[in-house]
This record gives structure tokens, sequence and C-alpha cells, in this order.
């Protein structure tokens, strides 16, 4: 009695926001799943019977960011050795790729590749092209087949020479065997299937600028071969998912863990099974995640790696709450090989992290603008390296987003990054904007 | 066969062992002869017991230093370590009182900012002041975090090599013949990691030095080898040489002699190095160990550890007359030219010149007289800082 109550206030409030804003709501990761099953940002399962097809888009991504100090989490007079075990490099975040504003460490001091990739600013303000990303698609005729490739152009200058990089993020074929069964299977080079950040990985899609504090952990695309199956319950407006992949490297982002060769030759695990409520008011999508296998960042096949997570997502009357907790362990390896570098060793490691993120979007049709979404994130994470001491860091994330058109957002976002423990408190706050055309 | 010798060389595996790994695996039961580094490129790895002894005794081992005797003790082993770090450790002071700093607590407790839980431990650390304020009590600085976060004034200063190591250790007395090697005693002190008090042994002697990159410079130590009948390469049981600098350096000798006083005191101040990468020297043929009849011991360990390697079965009248101290100076040490052995006691001393027995007592020695080729760097370091050095105590 109390539950339909509670729901018929939610389809009242619905309502009332929906004639409200007078339009839909934004196109946050929640509807592109809806649109792209539990790929991210790529095509649709049910894609590729029918008549030949091909398609090109992509965006360019131009943000400009400003961080505090010199643009890395180091602290001025800190000579451990390394310096990325006892701080967060990853906090300074300027862009959707997670790039930090700087990690370099100065001299006499020492890194071991626990690091983001770099914008190269420090703590400048400047300009930057965060990614111009092309994708081509091609469906098969008359046959359950489709193509799919991803390729970004990374415009960067480290702060001493040219860094740019042309990256080929995704490239696979995906065939749906049976018409009737929302069955997918794809080999190649694709999106991660752990958790649901990494359906917000491409700027044009993410609600706001910058990854969470555990993105490092779940978003990562390797190669490797994947299933999809959904299945529908209709008549209780539900469905239940498993994304379950097998692929070189496993979750983690390209920095840490390099993709696009297998360092142990035995593949890691992952899966999500996921449960989704599509009522008319409201959506509610749950998920479990885990991952096991040998962590590729260095060639002992004995030294695994461990993660495991759960997700929630709740969309209602224009506002839309995710959350989304992991747990990781990593075993102590041999020397370290990352995409960046090759560094002495792989330490013993565990973290512990989520974040809350709430978005309020509210549907404008005035000149240009269509859209106008506030949203907040809370981030935490707790680290610790074998032999040091853990380190606990926060995150709080408020920003704006403009959508104009149906071409470009522009976005502008805080983040006022916090140690709590274990790290030396260090100015490293960002502003940051981001302008994105999509074609 | 063609096959085994094409297969790629075996990944890297950094490995550190330190004392507490040596106490872990003694309390697994397991014998002295329990190998370490077994997997390097020193030929049989490292008994345990080459460190510590199970009922905690350091292994004093004896070492030849331009010549002269000296003996170290073994704390760490490394493989594959290319570059070892320094590490900051902090040591609280009140000022400065008439240009010396004012400690905190005396003896320091230095505030440690990395475990032995952790392959970038190291027992080498740069030793940073924090000018803490009047009235600070030494409890409430017990972390490098703390020590960061306080904003206190920091002051980088020399190195310091410190073992952490929770329990009580003696070095062993090592006694060859009727001559026992004077050692001084295990400077064991408390300090801080991580808000924990725990206990360190402190080698004040022993030098350290660091690059830019903070990567400590290391010093070879010369190990030597034979090779057996099948082949293969066995470690000699007689005393390494150590180095003074990089290899083909020619770095001058690390001690000085001190003025003498009427008090007395040590004639030698030390200042060989703490880390050391260790180098096989393979001897060529006719090369021998100078295994005299006082030193019936060396001829013993030879014959059981390496049976093939030849030994010098007979020597001069007054060479087998001579006594344990005549044979001191050069006993276990390895002649390129033995032939010398045939001849008067007096023509052996290794500082003659010319040097007939070509002596392989020093690294530039070693460097002078044989094919690089015979000398091969290792993928092993270890800590070793000296406790002997020609006939007195280092003092710690």
């Amino acid at each position: 009695m109390r539950l339909r109550a509670l729901l018929a206030a939610l389809v009242a409030w619905g309502a009332t926001a929906a004639a409200w804003a007078q339009a839909p709501a934004p196109p946050t990761a929640d509807e592109v799943e809806a649109i792209n099953d539990s790929d991210g940002y790529t095509p649709a399962a049910g894609e590729g019977a029918g008549p030949a097809s091909v398609s090109i888009n992509g965006y360019v991504d131009v943000g400009f960011a400003k961080v505090q100090g010199d643009g890395t989490s180091f602290a001025p007079n800190d000579t451990r050795v390394p310096l990325d075990y006892v701080s967060d490099g990853f906090a300074p975040a300027v862009n959707s790729r997670g790039d930090a504003a700087s990690t370099y460490p100065g001299p006499n001091r020492v890194i071991n590749g626990f690091l983001p990739r770099s914008a190269g600013i420090g703590g400048r303000p400047s300009f930057l092209l965060n990614t111009m990303s092309v994708d081509f698609k091609y469906t098969a005729p008359s046959a359950p087949v489709m193509f799919f490739s991803r390729v970004q152009f990374l415009p960067r200058f480290t702060g001493e020479n040219d860094d740019t990089r042309v990256y080929v993020e995704q490239a696979f074929g995906r065939i749906v065997p049976i018409d009737s069964q929302e069955l997918a299977l794809g080999v190649g080079k694709f999106d991660s299937v752990f958790g649901i950040e990494y359906l917000d990985n491409q700027a044009n899609i993410r609600t706001g600028i910058t990854p969470s504090l555990i993105a490092r952990y779940t978003t990562g695309q390797s190669i490797g071969a994947k299933l999809f199956y959904r299945v529908q319950i209709a008549p209780l407006w539900s469905a239940v998912s498993l994304n379950a992949a097998a692929t070189n490297s496993g979750n983690f982002v390209e920095a840490l863990q390099p993709p696009d060769a297998s360092l142990t030759g035995v593949p890691v695990g992952s899966a999500r099974l996921g449960y989704e409520l599509n009522a008319p008011i409201v959506q509610v999508k749950l998920g479990v995640s885990g991952m096991y296998g040998p962590r590729n960042d260095q060639p002992d096949r004995a030294a695994h790696q461990r993660a495991y997570g759960a997700d929630v997502r709740i969309a209602v009357a224009g506002v839309y709450v995710n959350a989304e907790y992991v747990r990781v362990e990593e075993d102590e390896g041999g020397v370290k090989v990352t995409s960046i570098g090759v560094y002495p060793f792989a330490s013993g490691f565990w973290a512990r992290g989520g974040y809350v993120q709430l978005a309020y979007a509210l549907a404008i049709d005035w000149g240009p603008l269509r859209r106008l979404t506030v949203y907040g994130r809370y981030d935490r994470r707790n680290a610790a390296f074998a032999g040091y001491a853990p380190i606990t860091v926060d995150r709080v994330t408020a920003g704006l987003r403009i959508d104009m058109w149906e071409a470009v957002i522009l976005k502008g976002e805080w983040l006022g990054n916090r140690e709590v423990a274990g790290a030396i408190p260090v100015a490293n706050d960002v502003i940051t904007t981001s302008l994105v055309y999509s074609w | 066969m063609a096959a085994a010798c094409s297969q790629p060389d075996a990944a890297p595996s950094p490995a550190v062992f330190t004392l507490f790994d040596v106490r872990a695996l003694y309390d697994q039961q397991l014998p002295s002869t329990t190998r370490i580094a077994a997997g390097s490129s020193l030929p049989g790895g490292i008994p345990i017991g080459q460190l510590m002894s199970a009922d905690g005794k350091l292994k004093v081992h004896p070492t030849w230093a331009e010549g002269y005797g000296a003996a170290y003790v073994v704390t760490e082993v490394w493989t594959d370590f290319d570059e070892l770090w320094v590490q900051p450790a902090y040591v609280p002071v009140n000022g400065w009182a008439q240009g010396m700093r004012d400690l905190l607590t005396k003896p320091w407790q230095p505030i440690f900012s990395v475990g032995p839980g952790s392959r970038f431990y190291s027992p080498f650390w740069q030793i940073i002041f924090v000018d803490v304020p009047e009235g600070t009590t030494p409890e409430s600085l017990t972390s490098a975090e703390q020590v960061l976060r306080s904003g206190y004034p920091l002051y980088p200063d020399q190195g310091s090599v410190m073992v952490m190591y929770p329990g009580d250790v003696q070095f062993e007395q090592l006694t060859v013949a009727s001559y026992t090697i004077p050692v001084g005693d295990v400077q064991r002190r408390e300090g801080w990691l991580d808000g924990a008090r725990g206990s360190y042994l402190e080698f004040p002697s022993a030098a350290l030095s660091w690059d830019d990159r903070l990567v400590i410079d290391e010093v070879p130590i010369y190990h030597f080898v034979a090779r057996a009948n099948d082949g293969s390469l066995v470690q000699l049981p007689i005393p390494t040489v150590a180095g003074t600098g990089p290899p083909y350096s020619n770095t001058p000798a690390p001690f000085i002699q001190n003025p003498a006083t009427p008090a007395g005191g040590p004639v030698f101040t030390s200042n060989y190095a703490g880390y050391w990468r260790l180098y096989t020297v393979v001897l060529p043929e006719g090369a021998r160990v100078f295994a005299p009849p006082a030193r019936q011991d060396v001829a013993t360990a030879l014959e059981n550890d390496a049976p093939d390697f030849p030994r010098v079965a007979e020597y001069s009248a007054e060479i087998a007359a001579a006594t344990e101290p005549e044979v001191r100076g050069t006993a276990g040490m390895v002649a390129l030219t033995p032939a010398c052995f045939d001849g008067p006691l007096d023509a052996i001393e290794p500082g003659n010149n010319p040097d007939p027995c070509r002596w392989l007592s020093s690294q530039q020695q070693i460097e002078r007289y044989l094919d690089p080729a015979l000398i091969q760097r290792t993928n092993v370091t270890v800590t070793c800082p000296f406790v002997s050095f020609r006939g007195e105590a280092v003092n710690q």
C-alpha cells in the first residue's frame, strides 16, 4: 500500500515535471544505452540484417582548462619513491579521457607508472583539442553482421615535445545469430563490460566532462571476444542482461594496462549481470560486475587482478541518479609495462571507491537551446600499494551542460579535489570546459 | 639442445630479500642452506645462512679491499633491480645549537617513509631534518604523512644506511685458524613507520650516494667462480674483492688514514659503499687459490665446494712452514701466476712491485689482469656494510 502510494507520487511528480519541461530528457548515458544495448556509444545489438549501410559519425571535443598548482597531485616537498604511490595522479583530470593536466614529477623525483595520460598543460590555462573522433560503421546486407571502428586523433604537447597520437579505440565485428533473441557476439576491440561508467566514455555522451576517480579501473577498452544477452520480461516492464568478455587486459584504462597485446598469454574475464525496470515514469537499472585474470601490466601470469562492483541508475522526471562502487585487488607482479612506458615492477595493490552522480535536465526550446543540465558528483577512493600507507581522496564535481541544436554541447565543470588521508594536501582543483561538435 | 640454446632469457622478475624474509624462512623450519636468488645469474644463488643464522647472528664475510683484509655483513639481496632508490627518512630537530642540529631525541628516531613490504623499500635513506617547534613531543610526529602535512621546514641532508629489522641480532664471531676478525657491535635503534614504532640496525660508516633521479650509486663486488668438469660455474668459497667505484673508473680507495693521537683510536676510517652489484669473475686456467698448510681450512673448503678446481699441491718450504699470522694477508687470495708459491714468503706480499703472483685482490688488479669477458655483471645487488677493515672493527 505504501509502495503503491509512493509510485503514484512519483508518477504525479514525473508528469508535472515533464509538463514543465515540455521536452524529452537529455541524451544521457541511460538513453544511449537504451538505444545501444550495453555497449556504450556503439551500435545497437539488433542492427545488422537488412540492406547494406555505411555510416560515418564522430565528434570534436575542444576544451579549455585551468588547474591549480603545477597541474599534478604531487606535493612540492614530497620526495618519497615512487611519488605516484603516495598521491592520486588521476585527480586533476581536465577532459573526458581522464587526462591529467600534468604528470610531470619534476627533478629528483621518481614515478612508477600509476598515472593517466597527460594533457601537458601543467598549471597554465590552455585550450585543448581533447579528441577528434571518427566512427565508421558498416552493416552487411542480408546478414546479421555489423562492423564498427572508432579512430581518435589526440593532439598533445607534453611541455617538452609533441605527443600526438592516432588511437584505434574500438574495432570489432558483431553477429546477431538469432533474429528472435537479443544475443550478440562480438570479436575485436570494444568497450568494457564492467559497471556503467564506460557508457559515458565519449565526450558527446558523458553528462559532464571528467571521469570519476574509479573510472581508471572500469572504463578501458580491450581486445577479445564479448557476448551480450538480454531477456525482456514485458509484463513486468523489466529485462535481465548479461554482458561478458574475455580480453587481453580487462577493464583498466590503457594508461595502466596495455590492451593491444596480452603480456601473459592468458585472457582476463569480466562480466556484468544487470536488471532493468523500464516503467513509463521511472527507469531503474541495477548491476553487479566482476573481473578476474592475470594483470596485463606485467608478464607473470600468476599475478592476478580481481575487481568486483555494483551499480545503480535511476531516471525519473528529468532527474538522473547514477552510483557505482568498485573494489580492486592486484597481486605483486614482474616488470611493469603500460601503454606509457616501462617501470621497475608491478606492486601489490588494492583499492575501493565509488561515486554518486545527480543530474537534472531541463528541456528548452528557445533559439538554439535544447536542454540545460545541472549535475553534481561526489567521488571517494581509498587505495594502497604494498608497503605504503593507504591514501584516501575525495572529490566534489559540479557542472552545467548546455545542449544546442542537436549537434553542439557546451559544458563547464569544477572539480574540488581533496586529499583526506595518506596523501599530502595539494592545490589541484580543476576548472574545465568542453565544447563538443557532433556530426 | 639447439632449441634450448635459442630460448630467450627469462623475463626479469625483480625481488628483494630482507632479514624479515630470512627470519620467515627460518620460522618455517627451513635450513640455513635454503637458497634465495636461486634463479639469478649468480651461480647457485645465496644460502640464507650467508645473511643470518637461525639464532639471529649476522654472518661476517671476509673480503679483500685493495689487497687488505676486510669484512662485511649482508642484510638485503635484490635480484633484477637495475636501479635502487634512496628514500626519505625524516628526523625531527629543534633548530640548531652551536652549529649542530639539536635532535628532538638522542639518539635520533627517524620517521621512515616506506616499509619492507614494498620492493621500493631499501635501507638507504636520505636524512631530511624537520625543524619542529619547541615543545613538540617525539610521539606527535610518527609518520611521513604527518611530517609533510605539518608544513615544518625540511632540510635535506646526507644519506644513512638503516636496515629495518624487528629482532635482536648480533654479529657472528668469525674465526679463521686462531684469528678472530674484529667487528663492532650492532647498533639497534628505534624509529617510526606510519605511526608504529619499530627497530632498525644502523650502519653509519657505509657510504651512500645517489644521482639526480635518486638512484643509488652501486659499486662492484667480485665473486670468483670456476668452471666445473660438467661445464657449470661454481662459486669458490674464498673471500670476495670489494671494488672502489664503477667498473674501469679507477676510483681511489675510499678510506682515510687517521692522524695518530695519544688517545689512540682507529688507524683507518672506511668509507666503502653499502650498496654493491655482484660481478662474477671466471678464473682463467692457471689461476690458483693460495691455501698454504697453515690455512688448511681454505683447501678443505675448496675441496668440498669446488672439487674440480685445481689446487696447489706443494708450496716452497718457507711458505709451507709459515704460521697463520704470516699468511693472514694472503690466504684465500687468487694468484694468476702461482709459480710464486715456490719462492720465498716475502716475495708473495700483495704490496710488492712488481707483483710476481699477480694477485687478484683489488678491483684495479681484476680489471687490469683479466679479459673483460671473464668479468660478468650479475642481476644481484646486495647491502653489504663493512664491519671490519684492515684488522680494525669498523665503528658503527
